[in-house]
């Protein structure tokens, strides 16, 4: 939603209460397929106890609530999960789980999400260039002023409908990512019969992350649309359109091949790519600020995870 | 929903508050016209002694100047904080206007200036001046015309406003080195000269300013 605000289609409420019922629809639909990526395969199909899965959503939660509320810094929420994950299972056997540790996690597994980390940033600018470059083209066809306004709120009815399509595919991708270690439950494997419904059990807790990111992106996520919308580039309806055509094209497609992309790495790179095309002001500094933030993700909800898990384990009785 | 909600949302704007914009620009570019003209003659009534018809015009361009004022609170009340156009459209829309209304704020000021020291002995260099002036805002007219039609045009015409600025500028000077070299003026009247020459030049600039905007725009958005 941050592409709308920042060319001013929508406001800040505008869109964070779109985009929390959108996120919701998009969590249920199209969360299946990447949960089961991130869930079991990271930790080599092992199965993680109630106070892991605790431990690594707890985890989480703080250093996105840390990075959100105070700078409004755009953060991934598949790098939390990941170094979450890693932290927990590297102390695992510390408090006398077996078979955990360092060579419990599939280290192919995080490179592979490694690389979608470095190439989808890559590829969002990229195809981001790309399009508004042909969309600058074609806006040269208008010969005044009176054209060019008509251009203009063209692509900002074109960005509402994108944004639509980028917001259900997000919330597919980052809220099956945030439950991910949830998924993985056997709790949640079963069937879940209400009268004549059966609802498959990982749609629970999609539905419950759905929600949850709603209201979080209602109360928290107003500061990061910010942020992104204002303090990195100078969008116009054309290039916020550009650049969320191609967020919704790399993100769609990598959700639907359940690839665990991150859709912040992607849109960064996207703004960033539409500002340099248009040679308006790239705000170099928040930019170094987003990039290291992305870098310490990891080992700081490593770190978090290791503290909260050795904070919790003693609550929850050994088997 | 009531009507304009969708477009309020979407901040795609009301039509018929875009056709009464369009309306209310025309008018103050009429207005514009009209002033800077209206300068002209005056300087020229000045010129000729005819005190009765300077006065006159002074106070027929003090009125297009409160109907300019008018028209400007008209388009913040009525169009801008409607949401008729999108909010950077809105934003460019209302430096034009600004800069077209402060256009007429220096016709007015001129005339104002030329009337109170019409005892002064006139100089047809003054009538020069604000012809330039006057030229200035004529073409300016033109250029604002076609920033919405036509870039090119409107380019070409932004420029035609620098070229006859500098000849007001060249004539403002040419007056200044009369007055204050030579010996055929008191200081009093030498004061009201160097007056008068700023606020006639002052239209010039300000259509030069206007000129420059526009060519702004221009630059953006092709």
């Amino acid at each position: 939603m941050a592409p709308a605000v920042g060319a001013r289609v929508f406001s800040v409420t505008t869109a964070v209460l779109l985009g929390a019922v959108i996120d919701v629809i998009g969590a249920i639909l199209l969360g299946g397929g990447v949960s089961e990526k991130v869930g079991s395969e990271l930790v080599s199909g092992n199965e993680m106890s109630i106070a892991m899965v605790f431990a690594i959503m707890i985890s989480m939660a703080i250093w996105l609530l840390v990075a959100s509320v105070s700078k409004g810094l755009p953060i991934s929420t598949t790098q939390c999960i990941v170094g979450a994950v890693i932290g927990v299972a590297a102390v695992a056997p510390f408090l006398g789980e077996e078979g955990w540790g360092i060579a419990a996690i599939d280290w192919l597994v995080i490179l592979q999400i490694l690389g979608g980390w470095v190439v989808s940033p890559i590829v969002g600018f990229v195809i981001s260039a790309a399009v508004f470059q042909i969309v600058r083209k074609l806006q040269k066809r208008a010969k005044g002023y009176a054209d060019r306004e008509r251009q203009e709120q063209v692509a900002a009815y074109g960005l509402a409908l994108f944004l639509l399509v980028t917001a259900l595919s997000r919330g597919g991708n980052d809220v099956a990512n945030a439950v991910a270690p949830l998924v993985a439950l056997p709790d949640f494997q079963a069937t879940f019969y209400i009268g004549p419904l059966a609802i498959s059990g990982i749609m629970v807790p999609l539905l419950i992350g759905g929600i949850g990111m709603g209201l979080g992106l209602i109360v928290v996520g107003r500061k990061v649309i910010k942020t992104l919308a204002t303090e990195v580039v100078t969008l116009s309806p054309t290039s916020a359109l550009s650049a969320s055509i191609s967020v919704a094209l790399v993100m769609t497609v990598g959700t639907y091949f359940g690839l665990p992309l991150s859709g912040t790495h992607v849109l960064v790179a996207a703004l960033i790519a539409v500002g340099w095309v248009s040679r308006g002001p790239i705000q170099m500094k928040q930019v170094k600020d987003i990039l290291i933030s992305w870098v310490v993700t990891v080992p700081i909800s490593a770190i978090f995870g290791v503290i909260v898990y050795v904070l919790i384990n003693p609550f929850f009785p050994m088997p | 929903m009531g009507k304009g909600t969708y477009s309020r949302l979407f901040g795609g704007g009301d039509k018929d508050l875009q056709k009464k914009a369009a309306d209310l620009l025309m008018q103050l570019g009429k207005a514009l016209q009209s002033a800077s003209a209206k300068m002209h003659v005056g300087a020229k009534a000045w010129l000729k002694d005819d005190i009765e018809t300077l006065k006159e015009i002074r106070d027929e361009v003090v009125k297009l100047e409160r109907e300019s004022d008018s028209i400007k609170d008209e388009f913040v009340e009525s169009i801008f904080s409607k949401r008729a156009y999108m909010p950077q459209q809105t934003q460019e829309r209302y430096q034009l206007v600004t800069h077209m209304d402060s256009i007429i704020d220096a016709a007015e000021e001129a005339v104002r200036v030329l009337a109170l020291g019409y005892k002064n002995k006139p100089l047809e260099v003054i009538v020069e001046m604000a012809e330039k002036s006057w030229m200035c805002a004529d073409l300016l007219q033109d250029a604002i015309k076609y920033m919405f039609t036509d870039f090119e045009k409107a380019l070409t015409y932004a420029r035609k406003v620098d070229v006859v600025r500098e000849d007001a500028r060249d004539l403002k000077f040419q007056l200044h080195k009369k007055v204050f070299r030579g010996k055929d003026f008191d200081p009093a009247e030498g004061l009201f000269y160097h007056v008068i020459s700023r606020r006639i030049t002052e239209v010039a600039i300000q259509a030069e300013l206007t000129a420059d905007f526009i060519r702004t725009i221009v630059i953006k958005y092709s």
